[in-house]
């Protein structure tokens, strides 16, 4: 085996930026990484993209399953299955601004607290917590910060492929994600590599209502000092996914694989119909590559 | 709370401001290269207005080169405004910074005396 590199989340498909990534044996081997989670301490490592194989599907109607370990326990959350309108709602929360502070911009990005949010909302049973936890009443709301986030960054583990990509085609574009999803067993994550999404090339029109959903803020405070508010663009990127794919590889629901597109429409998470939109205009932009998490929100 | 896109006096002071950023001396490569970071980071202009109006003007500029380039669009009420503060913003800077008239450099001030660019000596109206 060749020496463990240290490898970038977006240069090898690691599931975000959130997490540090070493890579062993080539690009095609082993991702190992690590939940950096400053503040409360470094978790243990879950292994990324091991035991998986290629043909695997992945099940969108599955039991939702995270798992990580912390001080040599291991966690196993359950989550009933997040629709289209649980994403939106969570979507809306996320908080994007930009201030000036002398001559330097600063940009506040904040997806965890509805991710948060959403993990209390719906989580419906744990393991690795003392007998009967998961019995209380609103027992969801107290499960710690330091478990919550990395839970919430594991639901969210999605990004574009690290699998070598097929030559474009001019009739259609394919966004490639690899993505963490359920478990191989406890304190071992799955993941899927090279989930495809074949889109309808992009329209004049489909661009420039990006360009201008992406320019629309407001200011709160005066003109020079205020604080700008960006808009979330995932509702606008939901609604050019629907518009525009035509197919899937890699996805099955009642374990056959996803192929109608109505049934694609219907049944595709909507973390991933946001992440494979945003392909389609990933360098539209100068800044698009300016970090994963900022691009997600 | 202010809908920037709507906003046509901050528009076309963030687009003055942007005009008047592009008119200071630029570095050269190797001066790029001698600075550090820090030093860099001091010598870039501070931006006075929020973020968000230059997103805005970005976009702009890029609707503009559409129709220049002969796109037929059809125009929302906020862009139009927009695109009035961008003109409005160029004829102001074009009133305080003139182009020479020999080789179309625009001039720090309006009542310099002589191009910066090509040294042409300007001679007083009237």
């Amino acid at each position: 085996m060749s020496p463990v590199e240290t490898c970038k989340a977006e240069a090898h498909g690691c599931p975000g930026s959130h997490l540090t990534c070493d890579l062993e044996a080539g690009h095609a081997g082993q991702h190992r990484c690590m939940i950096s989670n400053a503040g409360t301490g470094d978790l243990e490592p879950f292994f990324w993209g091991e035991g998986v194989k290629p043909e695997a599907l992945l099940p969108l109607d599955g039991e939702r399953v995270v798992t990580f370990g912390d001080r040599g326990i291991t966690y196993v959350f359950y989550f009933s299955r997040i629709t289209q309108a649980e994403w939106e709602h969570c979507f809306a929360g996320m908080y994007l601004s930009s201030h000036n502070e002398g001559k330097q911009e600063v940009t506040v990005l904040d997806t965890t607290t509805p991710g948060i949010e959403l993990v209390e909302k719906k989580l419906v049973k744990v393991d690795g917590y003392a007998e009967g936890y998961d019995s209380k009443p609103n027992w969801q709301s107290f499960v710690p910060p330091r478990h919550s986030r990395p839970a919430w960054q594991l639901l969210t583990a999605v990004a574009p492929s690290s699998m070598p990509a097929d030559r474009f085609l001019p009739e259609h574009f394919e966004a490639v994600l690899d993505a963490g999803w359920g478990m191989e067993r406890p304190g071992r994550m799955a993941a899927y590599l090279g989930l495809t999404h074949v889109f309808s090339p992009l329209t004049a029109e489909q661009k420039r209502r990006y360009s201008r959903a992406t320019s629309e803020t407001r200011v709160i405070g005066d003109r020079k000092h205020g604080r700008t508010l960006f808009i979330p663009k995932q509702p606008l990127l939901l609604k050019i996914y629907d518009e525009l794919i035509l197919g899937v590889k890699g996805y099955a629901v009642n374990g056959a694989p996803l192929a109608d597109r109505k049934d694609i429409i219907r049944e595709m998470d909507a973390y991933h119909k946001v992440r494979a939109a945003e392909q389609l205009f990933m360098g539209f932009n100068e800044d698009d590559d300016a970090g994963e998490e900022a691009a997600a929100a | 709370m202010i809908v920037v896109s709507q906003d046509e006096k901050g528009l076309k002071g963030a687009m003055l401001e942007l005009l008047e950023q592009e008119l200071q001396p630029q570095l050269d490569a190797d001066d790029v290269a001698q600075l550090s970071d820090e030093a860099l980071a001091d010598r870039a202009p501070a931006n006075n207005y929020s973020p968000g109006y230059f997103v805005r003007i970005d976009y702009l500029l890029q609707l503009e080169g559409m129709i220049a380039a002969g796109a037929r669009l059809e125009l929302f009420a906020d862009e139009i405004t927009g695109l009035r503060a961008i003109k409005l913003a160029r004829a102001e800077f074009a009133r305080e910074h003139p182009a020479c008239g020999n080789c179309g450099e625009a001039q720090y001030t309006r009542f310099a005396r002589r191009c910066h660019a090509c040294s042409t000596e300007f001679r007083k109206a009237g």
